[in-house]
């Protein structure tokens, strides 16, 4: 697959060819689409906004790839640029996430549903965008906390503690609502 | 760190790991986010050439290459049915051509049995002194010479050998005053 990806990518980008582009773009939408779609935790319509401008900007920095890591991580890394920049735009529509309020179980789990949990995906994505970009990036896509740090431009160390909150998080989510109860 | 973070600080139990897992899994947008996308990148000149597959091009194309289709079908069709209809017709040609020759050998072949019983009839004559056997040998002799004859003709109406003799039994035949004109029959065995 990697040779067959390299020969496509060299297609591209020499001729522009179409027929390359449409190959690459059904070997690795799929996952980028899934990606996107749990970053930005919006609607499908959005996360296919994001995707199109990814491969816009992909094909266009393409000559730019040198292959240092694979082919996928390079576009799930423009895929996160661009819905980092699509949060960006909608945090200026939206008021922004309260942090404090997410380490809360859901309200109708507190309104004392026994034995019912937030399943894991819709706990996820009720969590901050941060939270749950650093999340996604290292529990679900397997990125490391070095590549993570490359792409959002931040430390090692606050990518672990980052992930540490986001994992927290998600724990007191999936807690059953006697369990809270009991706790608090 | 206090204990409750420390509870809290582990990774994910087998369990989570596999929910995990399972949430990586691809997701499909819709179809027509790649025709969106390749019009976007043309649009930038991203993409230099418009190779259309066969089955994107619009439905003039279609009709106007279904169209060609039909009509290179046809006259193949044409070609096929002349030229196995020729091929009929040249054997059935073939087989009168045939027929012509076996009907022409069968004419041959019956001249040649007359020409024998010409001979036979001949050589009877010759040995014979009896005048009324030798009339009759006689009569015999020319009915096959005129069947013959008759048979050359038929294989080709201007053989001379033929017409000669024919007009040779035939003027006979009208000087012999008095007698009774012989029936010129022949049977064929």
């Amino acid at each position: 697959m990697k040779n067959r990806d390299r020969e496509w990518v060299r297609t591209l980008v020499e001729n522009g060819d179409e027929r390359a582009f449409r190959h690459l773009y059904r070997a690795y939408t799929p996952r980028l689409y899934g990606f996107v779609l749990r970053v930005i935790r919006g609607a499908e319509s959005d996360a296919e906004d994001v995707v199109q401008d990814t491969w816009l900007k992909a094909v266009a920095n393409l000559h730019r790839f040198r292959w240092e890591s694979s082919f996928s991580t390079w576009l799930i890394g423009i895929g996160l640029n661009q819905s980092r920049e699509f949060l960006r735009r909608r945090a200026r529509l939206q008021p922004t996430d309260n942090p404090v309020v997410d380490l809360l179980p859901a309200p109708q789990v507190r309104q004392g549903e026994p034995g019912k949990r937030l399943d894991l995906e819709r706990a996820i994505g009720r969590l901050s965008d941060g939270y749950r970009q650093i999340l996604v990036m290292h529990d679900i896509e397997g990125w490391t906390h070095r590549e993570i740090a490359e792409n959002l431009g931040i430390s090692e160390g606050t990518s672990k503690s980052q992930l540490f909150n986001a994992r927290r998080q998600v724990r007191a989510m999936l807690r059953p609502a006697v369990e809270v109860e009991v706790l608090s | 760190m206090n204990r409750e973070e420390c509870i809290q600080d582990r990774e994910w139990t087998e369990e989570e790991k596999r929910a995990l897992i399972r949430l990586a899994g691809e997701r499909h947008p819709s179809r027509s986010l790649e025709e969106r996308t390749v019009r976007r990148l043309r649009q930038e000149g991203l993409l230099a050439n418009r190779s259309v597959r066969w089955w994107h091009a619009p439905r003039v194309a279609w009709i106007g290459a279904a169209a060609a289709a039909a009509g290179f079908f046809f006259l193949l069709g044409v070609q096929f049915g002349q030229r196995w209809g020729a091929e009929t017709t040249a054997e059935l040609l073939t087989a009168q051509h045939r027929d012509d020759i076996r009907s022409a050998e069968s004419r041959v072949q019956a001249t040649g049995s007359a020409y024998v019983e010409a001979m036979t009839a001949l050589a009877a004559l010759a040995s014979n002194r009896d005048p009324q056997e030798m009339g009759q040998a006689r009569e015999a002799a020319l009915s096959a010479f005129y069947g013959a004859a008759t048979q050359l003709v038929a294989l080709d109406p201007n053989d001379p050998v033929a017409v000669r003799l024919l007009q040779g039994i035939e003027e006979f035949d009208k000087r012999s005053p008095g007698e009774k004109k012989p029936e010129r029959k022949v049977y064929w065995f």
